[in-house]
This record gives C-alpha cells, sequence and structure tokens, in this order.
C-alpha cells in the first residue's frame, strides 16, 4: 500500500515535469495508463485535474471542460478546475452555461470570489448586459493585486462600448449615391473608397465616350454602361453591407479584448 | 536503477514500430529515464522516436534540451532541420558536428552536399563531391554527370527583369519559350489595340481599358518567368539530388 502511494507521487512528479517542459501529449498518454489502474477517488480528481489541464494547453476545449468537470469539490484542486473550466465555456461560446454555474457558486478562499465576481463581469460584457456589469464590478473587493489590473482593464472595455458611435446604413448609401466610394470614406475605408471611386469613373467616362463617338446603341456604350451601372449599384450596396461588417468587426474584436482580459488573472494565479 | 532498467527495455523494444501511440509510449518512457536519471543519452534516445514518425520539430524541440554538445547531437539537429528545408541552420549544425568530431565524416559530407544542392548552390555541391570524392565512392566523371560544371541556376530576378524589358523574354530565359511567345503576343496585341483606339479617337477607351490591361498583363508576365524559373531550378535540383544519392547507394 506505501508502495503504490509512493508510486503515484513519483507519477505526479514526472506528470508535473511534462507539464513544465509543454510534453502535453506525453502527459495525456501518461494519465490514460495511470487512468486504468487508479481507483481511489483522490487520486482520480488528480488524474482529471491534469487531464483537464493538458487538454487546456492544448487548447482542446471540451475534453478540457470535460475532464474539469470530473474533479470533485472535495479535491484542493477543484476551485481552479471549476473556474478555468467556466472560461473555457465562455470562451467557446456557451456564456450562458458559464453564467449560470459561476453565479450559483460559493469558494471559501477571498481571491476566488473576486475572480469569480471578475469573470461575471467579463461574461457580462460578452452578453452586452451593462447594468449587471455595473453591479458585479460594484462588488470587487478590489485588494487583490493578481486582478486590480485586469479589472481596470475591463472598466476600459467597458467604457469603449459607451463611446462607440454605430454608423448610419441609411447615410453610408445615400453618399454612395451622391458620389461612389463617398459611403466608404464615411465608414473609414479611405483606400477603398478611393478605389471604388476610380474604377466607377473609368468605367463612367468610357460609357461616354462610347456613346458620343458610336451613340445609344453601340456595342461599346452598351458593354461600358453595363459595366458603370454594375459598379455603381454594388457600390451603394456594398456602402451599406459595409457597415453591418463595421459593427461585427467591433464586436469581434471587443469579445476578443474581453476575453483576453478574462484569461489574463487565470494564467497570473494558476501557471 | 532497476526501473530505470525496466523502461530501457520496454522504450527499446517501442523504438522500431510506427503506431502514434507506440512512439508516444518509447518517448514517455525515455524521458521519464531522463527525469529520474539526469542522462542526456535518453533525451537523445527520445529525439530518435520522434524522427522515426517524421516529427522533426518535436524532435528538435527534445534535441534543444541537451547540454552535452556530441556529434550525433548535432548531427541530429543537422539532419532534422534538412528535413524541414531549413537549410541555413542544418549547415550550421553540420559545421558544430564537424568541429566536434575534428574532420568530415561520410554522412556529414552528404547532408551537406544535400543541403547545397537544395539552396541552389550546385557549383559548391560539384567542389565537394569532387573534393570528397573518394570517400563518397565516385570517381570525377561521375561527378560531371551528377552536376555537370555548366549547369547553373536560373537567376529568378533575371527572368523578372527580362520580361520587364521584352515581355516573353523571361519565360524563354526560364525555359518555355512557347510560354514566352504567348506572353509576349498577349501583349504585343494590347498595344495594338491601344494604338488603334487612339487612332479612332478612342482615348478613354485606349487609356484607361486598353493601358490598364497591358499593365496588367506586363507585371503579371514578369511574375511568371520568375515563378516558372523558380520551378525549373527546383526541378534540376530534384534531378541532381536523386542522381547523386544513386551514385552513393
Amino acid at each position: 500500500m506505501y508502495a503504490r502511494a509512493q508510486s503515484f507521487e513519483q507519477d505526479m512528479a514526472f506528470l508535473q515535469h511534462l507539464k513544465e517542459i509543454s510534453a502535453y501529449d506525453e502527459g495525456l498518454f501518461l494519465i490514460g495508463q495511470l487512468q486504468e489502474n487508479t481507483f481511489a477517488p483522490g487520486r482520480r480528481d488528480t488524474l482529471n485535474f491534469y487531464k483537464g489541464k493538458f487538454n487546456y494547453y492544448k487548447k482542446n476545449l471540451a475534453v478540457s471542460i470535460a475532464s474539469f468537470d470530473q474533479v470533485s469539490s472535495l479535491s484542493p484542486f477543484w476551485p481552479e478546475a471549476f473556474i478555468v473550466a467556466r472560461f473555457q465555456q465562455a470562451y467557446s461560446g456557451d456564456h450562458q452555461q458559464a453564467y449560470d454555474q459561476l453565479i450559483r457558486q460559493d469558494f471559501d478562499e477571498a481571491i476566488f470570489s473576486e475572480l469569480k465576481l471578475f469573470e461575471l463581469a467579463g461574461i457580462d460584457l460578452l452578453n452586452r448586459d451593462f447594468d449587471s456589469y455595473s453591479k458585479h464590478a460594484a462588488q470587487y473587493a478590489g485588494n487583490f493585486h493578481q486582478l486590480s489590473a485586469s479589472q481596470k482593464r475591463l472598466d476600459d472595455v467597458a467604457g469603449l462600448f459607451a463611446t462607440n458611435k454605430s454608423k448610419s446604413p441609411l447615410l453610408a448609401g445615400v453618399l454612395s449615391t451622391v458620389l461612389p466610394g463617398a459611403g466608404k470614406f464615411y465608414l473609414g475605408r479611405v483606400g477603398e473608397g478611393a478605389m471604388t471611386l476610380i474604377t466607377t469613373g473609368i468605367f463612367g467616362v468610357q460609357a461616354w465616350e462610347g456613346y458620343q463617338k458610336d451613340g445609344i446603341n453601340s456595342a461599346r456604350f452598351i458593354i461600358f454602361a453595363s459595366l458603370f451601372s454594375g459598379t455603381y449599384i454594388a457600390n451603394i450596396w456594398g456602402s451599406v453591407l459595409g457597415v453591418k461588417i463595421l459593427r461585427n468587426e467591433f464586436n469581434d474584436q471587443m469579445n476578443e479584448t474581453i476575453l483576453v482580459t478574462m484569461h489574463v488573472p487565470i494564467r497570473l494565479l494558476f501557471d | 536503477m532497476c526501473l530505470s532498467g525496466c523502461f530501457l527495455t520496454k522504450a527499446q523494444s517501442q523504438d522500431f514500430t510506427t503506431g502514434n501511440d507506440t512512439v508516444l509510449a518509447a518517448a514517455l518512457a525515455y524521458e521519464r529515464m531522463y527525469f529520474e536519471s539526469g542522462n542526456d543519452s535518453f533525451l537523445l534516445r527520445k529525439a530518435y522516436s520522434y524522427k522515426q514518425t517524421g516529427n522533426y520539430t518535436e524532435e528538435l524541440r527534445v534535441l534543444a534540451r541537451i547540454n552535452n554538445p556530441t556529434f550525433d547531437l548535432y548531427y541530429e539537429k543537422a539532419l532534422a532541420y534538412f528535413f524541414l528545408e531549413e537549410y541555413e541552420s542544418c549547415q550550421q549544425e553540420l559545421l558544430r558536428a564537424q568541429y566536434i568530431q575534428g574532420e568530415s565524416t561520410k554522412n556529414v559530407v552528404i547532408l551537406r552536399i544535400l543541403s547545397l544542392i537544395a539552396t541552389r548552390k550546385w557549383g559548391e555541391a560539384r567542389q565537394e563531391m569532387l573534393t570528397h570524392n573518394e570517400m563518397l565512392g565516385i570517381s570525377a566523371e561521375e561527378v560531371d554527370r551528377i552536376v555537370p560544371a555548366k549547369v547553373k541556376p536560373k537567376n529568378t530576378q533575371r527572368a523578372y527583369n527580362l520580361s520587364l524589358w521584352m515581355p516573353g523574354t523571361g519565360q524563354m530565359y526560364a525555359g518555355h519559350f512557347g510560354k514566352g511567345m504567348v506572353s509576349g503576343g498577349i501583349q504585343a496585341g494590347l498595344v495594338g489595340f491601344n494604338l488603334y483606339s487612339f487612332v479612332k479617337g478612342y482615348y478613354f477607351t485606349g487609356t484607361l481599358s486598353g493601358v490598364a490591361l497591358f499593365y496588367t498583363f506586363y507585371l503579371g508576365g514578369a511574375r511568371y518567368a520568375m515563378n516558372l524559373s523558380e520551378m525549373n531550378n527546383e526541378k534540376k535540383g530534384n534531378q541532381i539530388s536523386e542522381r547523386f544519392i544513386g551514385y552513393i547507394k
């Protein structure tokens, strides 16, 4: 019995070594072997924790979450397993599940309670629920150096939502109707707008030349007028659509920033 | 010690199989022996396990952890870099291997020649073959058949510049006469279209469509000439490597 305990401790030391040299595939292979012969609940928790951790490093989020969730609350690894699993759920886009599980859970250690509030506030921003964000942010104790910079950063991100003025698709379309490319200028895409103006202009003057020299029924006029009309209409539609693309880009960029910010204290506390 | 012995037997028995799990098991066993003994030689064996599956990136990662400089270490690194097509690093590691050994071994010379061929330094590869022809077991005549003295790689920048100077000539320089004729013909046709448009008074069409199309084909043709000469070099390099490997077998 004593020999087995020794052996498991050696295995865990070796597993830790594999983590330090980033040999995650080898670590997972070893865990697979150990799981076949490990039946004590505490040891199974430890193996599930390492399985979750190694898969987290390998960005196998679903396997990592499932493994972390098998770690029982009696394990000393449980707070880390629980919080990292919830972060990974939020990262995978399952905001609601992450939120519901986090809000129900209480922690004995103050720093984990603070981290819970911080992660909840991050999920609020991902959901664009600014009222809930303010409520969670107001509950910060604010006395943990591992979190304070990220809390400030998340507050800055929340401020960006308030100051960001959304563009009008109608105005972009009208501007492009008046002057090809003007809608793109309005959206801040100067190069794209200039290219549109030049291309439409090139087809326009060639259509005009064909009309002047060969008349309205000439092939030259029909070809260039069609190209001009196509480019002109496509540009109006492109400007209207551009507003939606711009919004999506802003939202994606914000989500990325929020998730990175939510991740920082997790790395600081658990790595 | 006994534990290490058990792992050693297990790892060795798994060395010459190809399954991913088996390689992982062997790599894991060698890593454990290194963990327990601190002996670098187990890391070298672990690197061999990854080499067998063609995982040269992982092999290099393991080799980078070895502190004790040996010929085998540098030669294995050179080999891994060669297969990853990082030829400059390969040659640097070969120099280190040669420094440790005090002289060039046959394997080092072969790998150096192959990396010189791959980097289009065919003249240097030829010189290396002639210098070590006895070691390699090939005669000067055979070297001539492997890399004739007159064979030189095409200069890709020259192919590009030639096409800018006279459209189509870059492709001809790269060894594709027909493609050069077609490219030159299309661009001559576009120049004719421009002139015709101007003569007939279609100034906007001549300037905007004609010139724009010509410019597109002109630059595209030059880039194509550059790509063709690069492809030609690669094909010739592969042929030289195959002939060289054929002779040293």
